[in-house]
């Protein structure tokens, strides 16, 4: 359809070169040619120049400008479909891909086959996993484009994704014998699996078996043949012929796990000594192969056990592998098995120490005099973990003391230092560590980590930034480079600085990558339609459709989270934090002090900002670099900077909150906590049957948890009182829904009965239980601090200590501060590493660290994680 | 009117930039059912070797970041996982954390120069003397000769890490080609080094196993490309 306002030749001619020219990235000339035409007072509203020109411009970094052009140009020519189109064009460079998507809509109706603006959408389309739309943009490309390798593969795409797979099967087929012709190179290979792939995701495996043999001599990912024929054998219960398979897979990977189970599952192996004797064979087939060793000894029992366990001992000590108690660490959950490696390594130790052997046996064989210091090493892991912790810094000092450059002993000195509560000690252990070897990352990293969790970010900072590029600071380079460890580290450790605003800058950084990772798809869409990696794109759209569910994400969503809720119970003053000391009361040499002390302050932050500024300046350069390498990339949306005090000033915090809680109800339903937090903020928001669901949630995933009874019991009251100015269909469904949980107990009943069962048993339950019983009958608040202040309970922890303590310092029992003296002492007779629980003095010496306020230390959290706080990822991705 | 912000040449000259910024040289693997292949319930994985899927690829970065100075964003990890999904290896513990991992690709410059190319190569310290990063390299290899026909392979190491410089010296066989000069952005010059993959192309074509490649050593150590 032609404009509504046609160009006369010349003019349009002039329209032609615009759009050239925007294809070629010449911006400047395009705007010379729109001028020339909208110089013209005939055109000077003329809409599909006045829009392009608005393109052009946001091209160059204009983008107020542009979306005037755009809009006005699109007002005078409401019918032009180039203006629609532009508009979206315009939209989608700013990712607001919803309103893109309409104005591609309106482009089309206006001109219905213009295959580019079909393409743009079908992209739109994808990326918003709208698969209706999606498919029915992928059929008009097929229809008007039939000739095209790619029409065919995204027409037969968008029934795959929608679950279609005969119709994506036989589009396929058809495109393969249509449209392939040879050779046979590595696209065919691609395009071959991914049918085998579309076919077993149909459940038809006979099938796809077929399929892949078939073809067998055309795939080049000899691989992927084998892993999935062997999957259809077993699921066929081909056993004999999935044999073969792991067989040969073996030959090839023999550090495979899987590929052992699928063989085991084979062999139909079913008990233990079976196993064991299956190992057998594997460990002398592949004698270099950890595997088939490792895996025996998680089947092999008793005496077996022993006799191999000795033998995987005796090696690693001898060969001196350091990962050897990691290695055997999860073997720990059968007690019995760790027994028996406690009084084999106790034995080495006794033996290597007089005689350098392993056992008083007649013929033993000397051993290296690094087999003792392998085993001091084995032995300090060893009862670290069962958290004896003299035993285990006596072990590891032995080491120390044998071979004091080692680096592995003070990395685990410092793990030691950490369980046992003293993240000072912990990070100064690792410090050595790095100063032996500077150029190894890892031993940075670690260092840096534990100074994170001693809560100092500062000296964490500096540390990092012996590996960030030079000039630029190193919390910088660590955003750019995605570092989310360091920055679900870095919010924790400010959530226990009370710096709330630091804290939710870094959970929105760790929150703006992964809108980054996901942004990051956009551009395979069409890439690996012509690379026909499908396969593998299936994958990402799959990663993509779960990435939130990454637990980098839980950590940042749970800081900021629990920032917010903080923050919406106290909000900040309005004052500025930094408020004027009383200068009035202080004797003149103190006076004197703090004058100094505020120059040396402002100094120090004049330096500071000198530095940001350059920081800026480079930043601008290398923005700009960045720019001219993506030559005129529509610039991507400014997003607002991040000010730590206006974060912590947000106007509604529990409405922040559930931004950030949003992806982990959908991706994370399986993790109570999730609820938890859910139901504390509906709470708050006083929302009846969002709490009701977030109490059901939680309750069916482990009713017995300390917190879901506090949701009960508070659910409970609130509902006494405010069931009464309820519409009458809510209460219906709130007090149907109820009956299963209250058992038509009240919530008295509720916290009595809980005192009498669970709070009895563990140490958070008490302190959960306590809390109840002390809002619902204030009388019993003796109790109900005695019960929060015991320390009887089998799974009191250093943690679950801290929790008390921090409940008691923040008042939920009332004023007690003898009772919370007597607490912190006897939490230092039970944990006397614990920094937590030191006297102030001895606390003291971390504040030599840097000028941070408040250095409570705070061991929660610091338990869960290592290096990995990547659990639950596979699951996730296989929804 | 086409205005393919999002052509080809948009991608490689992303990478290319990407490239120039950290002068170096994915992800993923054949997950044609990581579906089922993950669901199976029994053993817990041990430390496992295996083909890296896209669902690893944010893993192998934070792997990355622990323990090389060289960084990328996810994005050039998605590159390298959608372009070349065979050739990425993962080594994971019993809980499926990665503790080692190769990124790899293909320099596809003519027919007759095919090659693939080690982007990074990195073990955790406390994963160390397994012979983790020579089993990795071994199943990258082997998958570049099969799918991509290469002939060698190359990568780029710090002249200053005598361990990786051993490792791939002494255990894979490597040679140093050249000395490349202020190769790392801190201006540390690189060796270039190559591994001729002749042999594993006989060996794939006899379907033998790689076994007699295995050169005698236990040093695994970091390195990167």
């Amino acid at each position: 359809m032609p404009p509504s306002n046609p160009l006369p030749p010349k003019e349009n001619a002039l329209f032609k070169r615009i759009l050239r020219c925007y294809e070629h990235k010449q911006y400047k000339n395009g705007l010379k040619f729109a001028k020339q035409i909208l110089s013209n007072p005939k055109f000077a509203e003329h809409g599909e120049t006045l829009a392009m020109k608005g393109l052009t411009l946001n091209c160059l970094g204009r983008k107020d400008e542009a979306y005037e052009y755009v809009r006005r140009g699109l007002r005078n020519d409401l019918k032009s479909p180039v203006c629609w189109h532009v508009y979206g064009l315009l939209q989608r460079s700013d990712k607001k891909y919803d309103e893109a998507i309409k104005c591609y809509r309106n482009a089309l109706k206006w001109e219905k086959e213009n295959i580019q603006i079909l393409r743009d959408l079908s992209l739109l389309q994808i990326q918003m996993r709208d698969l209706e739309g999606y498919k029915d943009t992928r059929y008009q490309l097929f229809m008007l484009r039939p000739t095209q390798r790619a029409s065919w593969i995204g027409f037969a795409m968008s029934y795959h994704l929608l679950g279609d797979y005969e119709m994506a099967n036989s589009i396929l087929d058809a495109f393969r014998t249509n449209q392939m012709k040879g050779p046979y190179d590595y696209e065919h290979s691609e395009l071959l699996l991914y049918q085998n792939m579309v076919l077993a995701e149909s459940g038809q495996y006979e099938r796809a078996l077929q399929h892949l043999h078939k073809f067998q001599s055309q795939i080049l990912d000899k691989l992927s043949i084998k892993e999935t024929s062997g999957e259809y054998y077993l699921k066929l219960r081909r056993y004999k012929d999935a044999e073969v398979v792991y067989e040969d897979l073996l030959k090839r990977n023999p550090e495979n796990v899987m590929y052992y189970q699928k063989l085991i599952e084979a062999k139909q192996l079913s008990n233990p000594e079976q196993k064991v004797a299956f190992f057998d064979v594997y460990k002398k087939e592949y004698p270099k192969a950890i595997a088939p060793r490792r895996l025996q000894l998680t089947e092999a029992r008793s005496q077996a056990f022993t006799r191999l366990v000795d033998e995987y001992l005796r090696h690693g000590l001898h060969k001196g592998i350091p990962p050897l108690f990691v290695d055997l660490r999860s073997l720990y959950e059968d007690q019995s098995k760790a027994d028996t490696i406690e009084n084999l390594v106790l034995q080495y130790i006794e033996n290597l120490s007089k005689d350098g052997t392993f056992s008083s046996e007649a013929g033993e064989v000397k051993q290296p005099a690094s087999a003792l210091l392998w085993a001091y090493y084995f032995a300090a892991q060893h009862f670290d973990y069962k958290k004896d912790t003299d035993r285990a810094l006596r072990y590891i000092d032995a080491a120390i003391e044998h071979t004091p450059t080692l680096i592995e002993l003070f990395i685990v000195k410092g793990r030691i230092f950490k369980h046992a509560g003293d993240p000072v000690s912990a990070y100064q252990s690792l410090e050595e560590a790095q100063a032996m070897d500077t150029a190894d990352r890892y031993v940075n990293s670690k260092c840096a980590r534990y100074m994170l969790r001693a809560g100092d970010v500062k000296r964490a900072e500096e540390m990092c930034a012996k590996f960030t590029r030079e000039g630029v600071p190193a919390t910088e380079n660590l955003n750019e480079m995605q570092c989310m460890w360091f920055q679900t580290e870095a919010a924790a450790a400010y959530q226990r600085l009370q710096q709330w605003g630091e804290a939710l800058k870094k959970a929105h950084e760790v929150d703006r990558h992964f809108s980054e990772i996901m942004e990051d798809q956009f551009d395979f869409h069409s890439y690996c339609m012509r690379k026909m990696t499908l396969r593998s794109y299936v994958g990402l759209l799959r990663l993509e459709d779960v990435l939130r569910s990454h637990p980098f994400y839980f950590r940042c969503a749970r800081v900021a989270i629990q920032v917010y809720l903080r923050l919406y119970t106290q909000p900040l003053q309005d004052a500025p934090q930094t408020a004027e000391p009383d200068t009035e009361n202080l004797a003149p040499s103190e006076l004197k002090k703090l004058r100094n002390k505020q120059r040396k302050a402002k100094r120090k932050a004049e330096q500071e900002s000198a530095l940001a500024a350059q920081v800026q300046v480079k930043r601008e350069q290398h923005h700009k670099a960045r720019q001219q390498q993506e030559q005129g990339d529509p610039e991507a949306p400014q997003l607002d900077e991040l000010i730590p005090d206006k974060l912590a000033r947000a106007e509604d915090p529990l409405q922040q909150a559930i931004k950030f809680l949003q992806p982990l109800r959908m991706l994370a339903a399986d993790r109570i906590e999730t609820h938890l937090m859910a139901f504390e903020i509906y709470f708050r928001k006083e929302r009846p049957l969002l709490m009701l669901q977030s109490i059901k949630r939680a309750w069916r995933l482990d009713r017995c948890h300390p917190h879901v009874h506090s949701c009960l019991v508070r659910y409970r009251r609130w509902l006494d009182e405010s069931l009464h100015n309820m519409h009458q269909s809510v209460v219906d469904v709130v007090k149907a829904s109820c009956q299963q949980l209250f058992e038509d107990r009240s919530a008295i009943q509720m916290a009595e009965e809980y005192l009498e069962g669970p709070a009895k048993k563990s140490q958070a339950a008490a302190l959960w239980g306590a809390r109840e019983l002390r809002r619902l009958l204030p009388a019993r608040s003796d109790d109900a601090l005695r019960l929060a202040t015991a320390l009887h309970y089998d799974d009191t922890s250093i943690e679950g200590c801290v929790e008390v303590l921090e409940s008691l310092r923040e008042g939920e029992f009332g004023s007690c501060e003898e009772e919370t003296r007597r607490y912190v002492e006897s939490c230092r007779t039970k944990f006397p590493y614990a920094i937590a629980f030191k006297p102030p003095s001895a606390a003291d010496r971390r504040a030599d660290s840097a000028d941070t306020a408040d250095r409570r230390a705070d061991t929660a959290d610091i338990a869960d994680i290592d290096d990995h706080p990547l659990e639950n990822n596979d699951n996730a991705l296989n929804n | 009117m086409t205005t393919t912000k999002y052509g080809s040449d948009s991608l490689k000259i992303y990478f290319c930039y990407l490239c120039s910024l950290f002068q170096v040289g994915i992800l993923y693997g054949s997950a044609v059912f990581q579906s089922f292949v993950l669901s199976g319930s029994c053993l817990v994985f041990k430390m496992n070797i295996r083909c890296a899927r896209p669902s690893d690829l944010m893993n192998m970065q934070h792997c990355n970041l622990l323990c090389l100075p060289e960084n990328y964003q996810m994005k050039y990890y998605f590159y390298h996982g959608l372009s070349w999904p065979q050739l990425s290896y993962v080594a994971e513990d019993e809980k499926g954390h990665i503790v080692g991992y190769v990124l790899a690709k293909m320099e596809e410059d003519g027919e007759d120069n095919r090659h693939g190319h080690i982007t990074s190569l990195a073990v955790k310290r406390s994963h160390r003397r397994l012979g983790l990063a020579q089993k990795l390299m071994n199943q990258a290899s082997l998958a570049m000769v099969e799918c991509f026909q290469a002939k060698y392979v190359s990568l780029h190491v710090r002249k200053s890490n005598r361990a990786a410089l051993n490792l791939y010296t002494n255990s894979l066989g490597f040679k140093i080609l050249e000395i490349e000069p202020k190769y790392y952005a801190d201006g540390e010059d690189a060796y270039s080094m190559m591994r001729d993959l002749s042999a594993f192309a006989s060996d794939s074509k006899t379907d033998s196993q790689s076994e007699n490649l295995e050169i005698k050593s236990e040093s695994a150590i970091v390195s990167q490309c």
